[in-house]
């Protein structure tokens, strides 16, 4: 019972995390399952993936009017995504993983250097959601998208925590709508994965269950925090969130 | 568009919670049962429970399928196959993975 417990309030930061910041929270969950759990790596992954749908759903579910995802743009990065998985896929056998670490930190580190950099333009006025806005500098969001693809196929990472800084400071999509079609993007990159998972007997009906209703908590009371936060807290808490990855990232490939 | 995303997402959610819930209680009482009906309702609870699981994991692919519907309705052609492609990339994973 103290374990569900456990895993229900895991669940539950993961969640929070998704709604406030568009991440899916494999990158939290996989080793909090592993770790204090003493889950096998496979089974964490397989409830991590799970845990990953399970916040889209709640994020989508309890999106407010006007504050869901942007579809279009999601698809097309989507695409984008998955040919980066196959590229990773093949690029596994040529560059180390370490090499592609590397690069990832330091895509990680510009990007939180150019969220910085974007946030001198805006105040605490800048609108968490609006729909009057274009993506612009495809060629580089779809470059970063199949980069982060090609890591998710080599480091089993989902990638959202770049998803979201693309869309926000080099494709100028509003940051409450970057998350929320980084949202719905993890949903489905997680669910092509998932079926492998569940076919081969590594989703653990128990454990998946306890930590998928905590998420679904901690998605609602993140999309709750975050119509009641500022931009600018958001920004700061996804640049630090940023540069850890990039510092962990820096400490697998040295 | 956005409407009936959020309804898919809300209906299956609910759907999937209730099947995951069902079957943890179930799997929570089964402790205290005698040998037979433990068998049972442990064998019981973790089918619901990966119907649940199932239900969820479909989710992100009907929510593609409800934009590719509405695409194809509005006639934007493009959106539609980018739609069709990321719903025949889901397929393919299901078919290779299940």
């Amino acid at each position: 019972m103290a374990m569900l417990l456990g895993l229900f309030l895991s669940g539950t930061a993961a969640g929070a995390l998704g709604g406030l910041l568009g991440l899916g929270g494999g990158i939290f969950l996989v080793p909090v399952l592993t770790l204090l759990f003493d889950l096998p790596v496979r089974v964490a992954v397989g409830t991590s993936l799970v845990c990953v749908i399970a916040t889209s759903a709640g994020v989508a579910a309890l999106a407010t009017e006007g504050g869901g995802a942007d579809v279009p743009l999601a698809l097309r990065l989507e695409i984008a995504t998955a040919a980066g998985a196959v590229l990773g896929g093949v690029a596994g056998a040529f560059i180390p993983a370490r090499v592609l670490s590397l690069v990832f930190a330091a895509v990680v580190f510009g990007s939180a250097g150019y969220t910085l950099s974007k946030a001198r333009g805006h105040g605490n006025e800048e609108a968490m959601f609006r729909r009057d806005y274009r993506p612009r500098r495809w060629t580089l969001g779809y470059a970063v998208a199949s980069l982060a693809g090609m890591v998710s196929g080599l480091l089993g990472v989902g990638g959202g925590f770049i998803k979201v800084p693309t869309m926000y400071a080099i494709m100028g999509v509003p940051l409450g709508v970057a998350t929320a079609t980084s949202n719905f993007m993890v949903g489905i990159t997680a669910a092509a994965s998932v079926f492998v998972y569940l076919g081969r007997g590594d989703v653990r009906p128990t454990v998946t269950v306890a930590t998928a209703a905590g998420v679904f908590l901690g998605a609602a009371l993140g999309t709750v925090l975050q119509s009641r936060l500022r931009v600018s807290w958001l920004r700061w808490a996804l640049v630090v969130l940023m540069v850890g990855i990039g510092v962990q990232m820096l400490w697998k490939g040295f | 568009m956005d409407r009936a995303m959020r309804r898919v997402a809300q209906g299956l959610s609910a759907f999937a919670l209730a099947l995951m819930a069902t079957g943890l209680v179930l799997a929570l009482v089964h402790g205290g049962a005698t040998a037979p009906l433990a068998l049972d309702l442990r064998e019981r609870s973790h089918r619901l429970m990966l119907f649940g699981i199932g239900a969820l994991a479909v989710l992100p692919g009907v929510r593609v399928l409800v934009a590719m519907s509405y695409y194809t309705a509005a006639r934007r052609v493009a959106e539609a196959v980018i739609a069709l492609v990321v719903a025949l990339e889901l397929l393919l994973s299901m078919i290779t993975g299940g």
